[in-house]
């Protein structure tokens, strides 16, 4: 398992047109998410992350490159089979899992129903699930009877019940306090254990820390996970990002650009 | 059916009114925001007959939605007292689909499941129920969903959404409908494809609160409340309607 890709995408684009302007959301984005790992998606708002994210769950499709999830190559699909696999292989969690609850049924029956969705057909599964995140004693209650973070654990339970090869969450733990923020992330780590892939957005230190590692997006584009080679994405206009660590070199942000044969060398005047 | 005695002049009283099914007397509920209380609701008391229109009205921010959340059991009150059919009840968040079914701004759609499958889904996780289908074609009909039933709620407008909650809402025919600016997301013939709906739903004799900026839907209710400052006031329609976009 530890060797398996659970997900993985080539050359993302994603450009949002607009009555006025073109929108290029992501420019060329490529990763690989190995099973049983937590992947951070770091980077500021407008970077992206929610366009890499809504792709990577399949809910939005790319306007360019692809992207595979298990053995299946999602981006080439049509709408009914894209349901079919989105179902039985994806999970998300919500930002605001009340918005997403249903205030009629109870934990178990959210859980139960997303199990089904899944195609998992073992009710013991959902049991050991609420044993797992800690929500068993409150398997007969509805979600106003519920803490924040007890909704938040409903909707991981939904997300990763029959074991989804990739999960997909969009700062889970920007409404929890400290403490129930930590437990998620306890649980998450307890969840990859099975095999799932997770990728986490977020602005939390503590989630960057508890993933195993991080991508760090600006304008729509990966900086490379090592600090000293940076991937980057030149625009149409010729325009390039500088990562964060080369921006302070140049404190009047104004640069010499010297071409010589086969590079180009940027430095402070 | 009750086993207490009635004296005379009650059941007179009791067979005067149709069958009273939600009954809220005193409610209050201050949130903090910030550095101050805002009183959302303050001392509501109201109630909801079989087969009532009653419209709830009042400018953003009056209170509408918080008492209408307080009314389903899904905030609690700080102080009041909600009764279900004659009897107190200490947490109506605990009632099902079939007895108070609530349609809120949020809507609380599946993502995952189709149009059809959404409203099928209160029939689908309760006992299954005859006629269940026909009613789930109908709605699907009259709110102008059919030909979208196999599409997820992300491929439709809103206002299809909307009315796909609502569908969804009175599949099984629940003893009260409350619904939060259930017009908000329409255009102007859909406007009256959903108040034709609720009005049909009253007829069948369903209890319906509907929180509304809609003239439109003050004209086919019984009865009008307004709330502003968290305070309710009963109003006439007519009074309501010549009083155009106060609303």
């Amino acid at each position: 398992m530890p060797n398996e890709i659970a997900a993985s995408c080539t050359g993302l684009v994603k450009i949002y047109r607009t009555a006025t302007a073109d929108v290029h959301a992501l420019k060329g984005v490529d990763a690989a998410f190995p099973a049983g790992t937590v992947t951070a998606v770091v980077g500021p708002s407008g970077s992206g992350k929610s366009s890499l994210l809504r792709i990577l769950a399949a809910v939005d499709r790319p306007t360019a490159g692809s992207l595979r999830i298990g053995e299946v190559t999602v981006s080439a699909l049509g709408r009914s089979p894209l349901r079919r696999i989105r179902r039985r292989l994806v999970g998300y969690v919500f930002q605001r899992p009340a918005h997403n609850l249903i205030p009629y049924l109870s934990v178990r029956e959210h859980v139960a129903l997303a199990a089904r969705l899944r195609g998992e057909r073992d009710a013991s599964k959902v049991d050991e699930l609420l044993d797992v995140l800690a929500i068993a004693h409150r398997r007969d209650h509805r979600p106003h009877q519920l803490s924040g973070g007890e909704q938040q654990r409903v909707g991981f339970a939904q997300a990763v019940i029959g074991a989804p090869a990739l999960v997909v969450a969009d700062e889970p733990t920007a409404e929890l306090d400290s403490k129930t923020g930590e437990r998620l992330l306890e649980t998450v780590s307890a969840l990859t254990e099975r095999g799932t892939s997770f990728v986490i957005s977020t602005h939390d230190p503590r989630v960057v820390e508890a993933a195993g590692r991080t991508l760090h997006l600006r304008h729509g584009a990966l900086e490379a996970e090592t600090e000293e080679r940076t991937l980057s994405v030149i625009d149409e206009a010729g325009r390039i990002q500088l990562p964060p660590r080369a921006l302070t070199l140049f404190r009047d942000r104004r640069a010499v650009i010297e071409v010589e044969d086969d590079h180009v060398r940027i430095e402070p005047p | 059916m009750s086993d207490t005695p009635v004296s005379a002049a009650d059941a007179v009283a009791t067979s005067s009114r149709a069958t009273r099914i939600l009954e809220a007397s005193k409610l209050s509920k201050t949130y903090r925001r910030g550095p101050e209380n805002v009183r959302a609701v303050a001392d509501v008391s109201l109630s909801v007959d079989a087969g009532e229109i009653v419209a709830l009205v009042g400018p953003s921010g009056s209170g509408k939605t918080t008492l209408l959340s307080v009314l389903a059991g899904w905030e609690h009150a700080d102080a009041g007292e909600i009764s279900w059919t004659g009897h107190p009840m200490a947490d109506p968040g605990t009632l099902g689909w079939a007895d108070m079914a609530i349609v809120p701004q949020t809507l609380g759609l599946v993502e995952e499941l189709s149009v059809r499958e959404n409203v099928e889904l209160p029939l689908r996780l309760g006992e299954s129920i005859d006629g269940g289908e026909a009613r789930v074609e109908a709605l699907l009909d009259e709110l102008g969903l059919t030909r979208l039933a196999e599409r997820l709620p992300a491929e439709i407008s809103l206002g299809e959404q909307q009315r796909t909650a609502l569908a969804r809402a009175l599949v099984l025919s629940p003893s009260v409908l409350m619904a939060d600016e259930p017009t908000g997301h329409q255009d102007v013939e859909w406007t009256r494809g959903v108040l034709r709906v609720i009005e049909d739903a009253a007829a069948d004799g369903i209890a319906c609160l509907i929180a509304t900026h809609h003239l439109a839907l003050v004209r086919y209710a019984h009865r009008v409340l307004r709330i502003e400052d968290g305070r309710l006031t009963a109003v006439a329609p007519e009074d309501v309607v010549a009083a155009g976009d106060e609303l």
